[in-house]
């Protein structure tokens, strides 16, 4: 039998006895999954819709990471916890990017509202040839945050006299590869 | 839940230089770490870069705009909790940006509408390098809200070339 320590508030939501539960299997997915069939509320927290085990539990046994699907010590006591994570709002101008598209910014048209939705927009170029290769330079120049390229081609030395987002290093390559590269520096 | 009071006490001048130039000392990136209620700190590592490594498409954040404790940090973070001397007060620095709770905070701060853990959380505002302040922020009833606001001192050494 092995014990199963879960965090209160996942307790709380998932509105078991107790923080502290006993449980069968051979693995942790046997022991996780003997427990959501007596608590039927733990499954939708633990689990996605296609059995995968949610990113941010971590399971762990006298603090290491379990694997899921390798045999348990007889009588372990796995310790269910919560990735403790954050991070700034992706959805404004760090003053990095104030500083790169101040030329924008103190356009009235534009400001910083209209610089963010640049920065949120996306946009689809198929084909990075004569036409693609400038207009993903200047999109992407201008802060358009998300590009998608398409093409089946590769890059050849007869492209490069107007198509301009590839070079002579990367003859031979994909075009979408090429430009992604370029489009990075 | 921790009171306003515990969390603010703990957070002394000394402290929070400690804190700064764990800030600074991370940028551009974000740090991360934790205080117990005895004053005592903890240097976290950010695995955000890793865990963006591993799997860009579910980790699209990188330590720049994100952080993740790693499993260690984790481990003691959680294992405070069930002893007498609990972290209280949770940290991470936003670079060039500015301090204050973000959406992505808030979300990861909360499961089902509940606070995640009993603890406060400082977020340190870090800016071209230099810590400029803090602000703490706390769970009340339906929200986290901002309970203190700690500025740096003026000239204070606290870039990335002084740390000793």
């Amino acid at each position: 039998m092995n014990v199963v320590l879960f965090p209160e508030v996942l307790a709380k939501v998932a509105r078991l006895p107790g923080f502290r539960l006993e449980a069968e299997g051979q693995t942790l997915r046997e022991v996780i999954n003997h427990l959501c069939t007596r608590h039927t509320d733990l499954r939708a927290h633990l689990f996605y819709e296609n059995d995968k085990l949610k990113e941010h539990f971590l399971f762990t046994s006298a603090g290491e990471l379990v694997d899921p699907d390798r045999d348990l010590q007889e009588g372990s006591e796995i310790d269910i916890m919560m990735a403790t994570s954050g991070g700034m709002g992706v959805n404004q101008l760090s003053n990095d990017e104030v500083r790169r598209y101040v030329r924008h910014i103190t356009l009235p048209e534009v400001g910083r509202e209209g610089q963010l939705r640049l920065k949120n927009a996306k946009v689809l170029i198929i084909g990075t040839g004569g036409l693609g290769s400038p207009a993903s330079l200047y999109l992407a120049a201008a802060g358009v945050g998300t590009l998608g390229l398409i093409d089946f081609d590769v890059v050849e030395s007869s492209n490069l006299q107007r198509q301009v987002v590839h070079g002579i290093s990367t003859l031979g390559m994909p075009k979408v590869e090429s430009a992604k590269r370029r489009l990075q520096t | 839940m921790n009171s306003p009071d515990r969390a603010w006490h703990v957070l002394s001048e000394s402290l929070l230089q400690r804190i700064y130039r764990h800030a600074c000392s991370t940028y551009p990136d974000e740090c991360c770490g934790f205080v117990f209620a005895d004053g005592a700190s903890i240097e976290g590592s950010n695995i955000q870069n890793d865990l963006h490594r591993h799997d860009p498409q579910v980790y699209q954040r990188t330590a720049a705009n994100g952080y993740t404790f790693s499993v260690a940090d984790t481990v003691a973070l959680n294992k405070s909790l069930r002893s007498p001397n609990p972290v209280t007060v949770v940290y991470h620095s936003h670079p060039d940006v500015g301090a204050y709770f973000s959406d992505e905070d808030q979300d990861k701060a909360l499961f089902v509408g509940q606070p995640l853990l009993p603890v406060s959380y400082l977020v340190i505002d870090v800016r071209a390098g230099q810590a400029h302040g803090a602000k703490l922020f706390e769970w009340r009833d339906t929200g986290f809200v901002c309970s203190q606001v700690f500025l740096a001192k003026p000239n204070s050494p606290l870039t990335t070339g002084n740390i000793q």
